[in-house]
């Protein structure tokens, strides 16, 4: 439903659209536009790689369909390099060498990787040459990140770090990140940046074996985004002046088609923001939840449309409707590779309406009747099928119906030399200067540092040794169990028996020295708040890291979250707070 | 007849917990009654426990009720017509490896739902539990009389559980064994037919 949403939010006049992707994966999303021009989230090795980096995450876990292609991968003596705090199935499972790095200091290990490979000649001289923009301002940073340095900040041996810039330069190399673990941080979307820069020196971009570019013209229908059917114009002209994140998240606002939600209370103190339509929206994504109850509590109107009650985000709305499920609704094609599907199995039970039919008839009362086809949900959905070329009569009557196939064909590298990267059709990278952008002319010209630059954590026992006095353990959230995704699922007794209360894993000398054993109660406090949880004592997690899952509505983790927001991206630090884990006395 | 026999890899064990909720799908257990536990030791490696099939099962002959019995594959089945269920509970003392529960009192929901109730109308047998009565891993048998794999195998997202005959020199199961798979406890003298390398 994101695509009448946004149709709605624009066609009425507010470009404050918004999702939790503004806390979760677009960071990533930014740092790829800013550096390649287009979206990257790495991938899993392909028969050509050599070596493969997982940078923080654990796709035994997250991604557990996976695990036999990348077991068959290890077969095939592709090399893991694991960079990661803890040793998780992943890393057991897969072996190679494991950089056990203190959270939030990915960009500092990038840069001392990237010191090493150009001290050592072992960048692809070719590719820097030929596309890649900015090369001598970062080999002139860099060079204050010996290995022997890094090793200090990130807690890797000096040759450890060298060891993985090598294996990163003898490519091709394959890298797989996540939404999450690099850009989680004050300084994430440099950090990211740093990571892919790494890349672009070894010349890991888009060939066989390496970090391969999504294909383009990118697969249509979008249905996530559709720009016609949303509106995708009215927002990047007449209405990107009203945008909430424009004074402070300038280059977010250009690139990025939603509004940074994660200053919903700054907006709302400001009266910039004075009313919000949440559909399946939960006050606990962000830090330190509270203000964000509240910012929903002082706004002149609110409304949330959700599938169940829940007290901590519903207590704070005006209105709360009730969402049909995917059981009962027949908005929001699925689309499973080219095959879309369509279809109501039931009708909605009770007062239930689906949320495509509450878009269409707000939309129609606001009188935007042709835009919202006067409420006739069918036609309305129609409207969106039109990207695919179908309609919802022929989607019932032919379910599974394939979209138009390209011609296939085998999988094209190097598409940036064919020119497939640029609106234009022109060799090169849609970026300013047309190249691979380590030095960014767009932060420049926003006040920000151009290249990927390295700063501390906010909170951190290096930024803060005072601080890290009171509070010396590192509390990294978010990291994922199999069992739950989020906070979801936690009402279904079979899954809940795995995990039936909040559970924190901690290093097992960081837990002796507390006098912690396996299941005792104890408390995670810093100065935002504390929390009462289970300890679950582990030789896993690195010394001085503390994992908690979130998620949970009473032990809620991100109440201890600082709300210090990383300066491009603002995305918070849900990976390196501050904080002290003592026992339930 | 096959001898049926599993081998878990322990190192390739990631705790996904797939194979748990595959049998819980697969037999809808009742609340606290898996019949496979994947837990994480402090050093990230993985106890996976469960009936170990045992040639010479001490809960056959614990039974004093006559419920509990092998099959010719070697598997062990209850009897749950027999079963004295929680009045006994002699098959769940006499179990060295602790993996026999007694069905509780209530299912997950005060209500059945509508998965159990089909099960139920249809008398899908290895999905209907009577409460009170006595819980074990079957190995699927009416999967494997089907000519499919136990749930909990076919799941297994990194293939670290092995099945098949260990009468079989050629199957997965005789090769693992050959390559040193032991069962845990084997000094209990009960021959489980559960080995792990």
């Amino acid at each position: 439903m994101r695509p009448p949403l946004q149709r709605l939010a624009f066609a009425f006049g507010s470009p404050n659209f918004g999702t939790e992707s503004s806390n979760c994966f677009r960071s990533v999303n930014l740092a790829g536009l800013l550096t390649f021009g287009t979206l990257v989230m790495g991938g899993p090795p392909s028969k050509e790689t050599k070596n493969c980096f997982i940078w923080g995450v654990n796709p035994a876990y997250s991604a557990p369909f996976s695990m036999k292609g990348l077991l068959k991968s290890k077969q095939a003596w592709v090399n893991f390099v694991h960079i990661d705090p803890r040793a998780t199935p992943t890393v057991k499972a897969l072996g190679g060498m494991h950089l056990t790095i203190r959270p939030g200091t990915d960009g500092a290990l990038a840069l001392g990787m990237i010191q090493t490979i150009i001290s050592e000649k072992l960048y692809d001289k070719d590719f820097v040459t030929k596309w890649v923009h900015g090369f001598e301002q970062l080999k002139g940073y860099v060079s204050q990140f010996t290995p022997e340095r890094v090793s200090t900040i990130a807690g890797i041996p000096a040759e450890q770090i060298r060891a993985a810039a090598r294996s990163f330069a003898d490519g091709p190399t394959a890298l797989m990140i996540s939404s999450a673990p690099i850009v989680h941080h004050t300084n994430g979307l440099q950090n990211m940046r740093a990571v892919f820069s790494l890349v672009a020196l070894t010349g890991n971009f888009d060939r066989p074996g390496g970090v391969v570019a999504p294909p383009r013209p990118l697969l249509p229908p979008d249905f996530m985004g559709e720009p016609e059917f949303c509106f995708r114009k009215i927002l990047l002209t007449d209405l990107k002046p009203k945008r909430a994140d424009l004074k402070q998240y300038p280059v977010w606002a250009d690139l990025i088609p939603e509004v940074q939600m994660n200053r919903l209370p700054e907006y709302v103190e400001a009266g910039t923001i004075r009313a919000m339509v949440l559909f399946g929206g939960n006050a606990k994504i962000w830090p330190q939840p509270h203000l964000y109850q509240k910012a929903l509590a002082n706004m002149d109107f609110s409304m949330a449309v959700d599938y169940f009650y829940r007290p901590w985000t519903h207590n704070y709305v005006d209105v709360l409707l009730p969402a049909a499920t995917c059981f009962e609704r027949l908005g929001s094609p699925a689309c499973f590779g080219r095959s879309v599907y369509q279809r109501q199995p039931i009708e909605p039970l009770g007062q239930a309406r689906e949320d495509w039919q509450i878009i269409a008839d707000l939309g129609t009362a606001l009188g935007l009747s042709k835009e919202f086809c006067n409420g006739n949900l069918e036609a309305f959905i129609n409207e969106l099928l039109k990207a695919a070329g179908t309609t919802v009569e022929e989607l019932r009557n032919a379910p599974g119906s394939m979209i138009a196939k390209p011609p296939k064909e085998p999988p094209r590298f190097q598409k940036f030399a064919e020119g497939l990267l640029r609106k234009d059709g022109k060799p090169g990278f849609e970026t300013p200067t047309g190249k691979i952008e380590l030095y960014s002319p767009i932060l420049e010209k926003n006040g920000l540092d151009p290249l990927p630059v390295y700063a501390e954590p906010v909170e951190s026992p290096v930024s803060k040794p005072d601080l890290a006095k009171k509070y010396p353990l590192v509390l990294m959230t978010g990291a994922r169990v199999p069992f739950y995704t989020h906070s979801k699922f936690r009402d279904i007794p079979w899954l809940s028996e795995f995990q039936p209360e909040p559970v924190v894993n901690l290093n097992a000398e960081d837990a002796a020295a507390r006098g912690i054993a396996e299941d005792d109660y104890v408390f995670i406090e810093n100065d935002y708040g504390r929390i009462k949880v289970k300890a679950h004592v582990t030789k896993t997690v690195s010394r001085s890291v503390v994992d908690m899952f979130h998620g949970w509505a009473d032990q809620d983790v991100n109440a201890l979250v600082p709300r210090h927001f990383d300066p491009i991206s603002g995305f918070p630090p849900f990976k390196a707070g501050l904080c002290q884990v003592r026992k339930e006395t | 007849m096959p001898r049926y026999a599993m081998v878990i890899q322990r190192d390739l064990c990631t705790g996904c917990q797939t194979c748990v909720v595959a049998c819980k799908m697969e037999n809808l257990t009742m609340p606290g009654c898996s019949r496979t536990i994947v837990k994480e030791g402090p050093n990230g490696e993985w106890d996976i426990a469960g009936c170990m099939q045992c040639a010479k099962p001490p809960c056959v002959t614990g039974c004093p009720a006559g419920a509990t019995w092998q099959d010719q594959s070697g598997i062990t089945l209850v009897d749950e017509e027999k079963c004295r269920g929680s009045e006994c509970g002699a098959c769940v003392e006499a179990c060295p490896y602790g993996a026999r529960k007694l069905n509780p009192k209530q299912g997950y929901f005060a209500v059945p739902v509508p998965y159990e109730e089909v099960a139920r109308k249809l008398k899908v047998k290895h999905k209907v539990h009577t409460p009170g009565k006595v819980d074990k891993c079957d190995f699927c048998a009416h999967r494997l009389k089907a000519n499919k794999l136990p749930l909990c195998v076919e799941a297994c997202t990194t293939l670290a559980r092995v099945f098949g005959d260990m009468d079989d020199p050629k199957s997965d199961v005789s090769r693992l064994l050959a390559k040193g798979a032991k069962p845990k406890n084997a000094d209990w003298g009960t021959e489980p037919r559960v080995f792990y390398i």
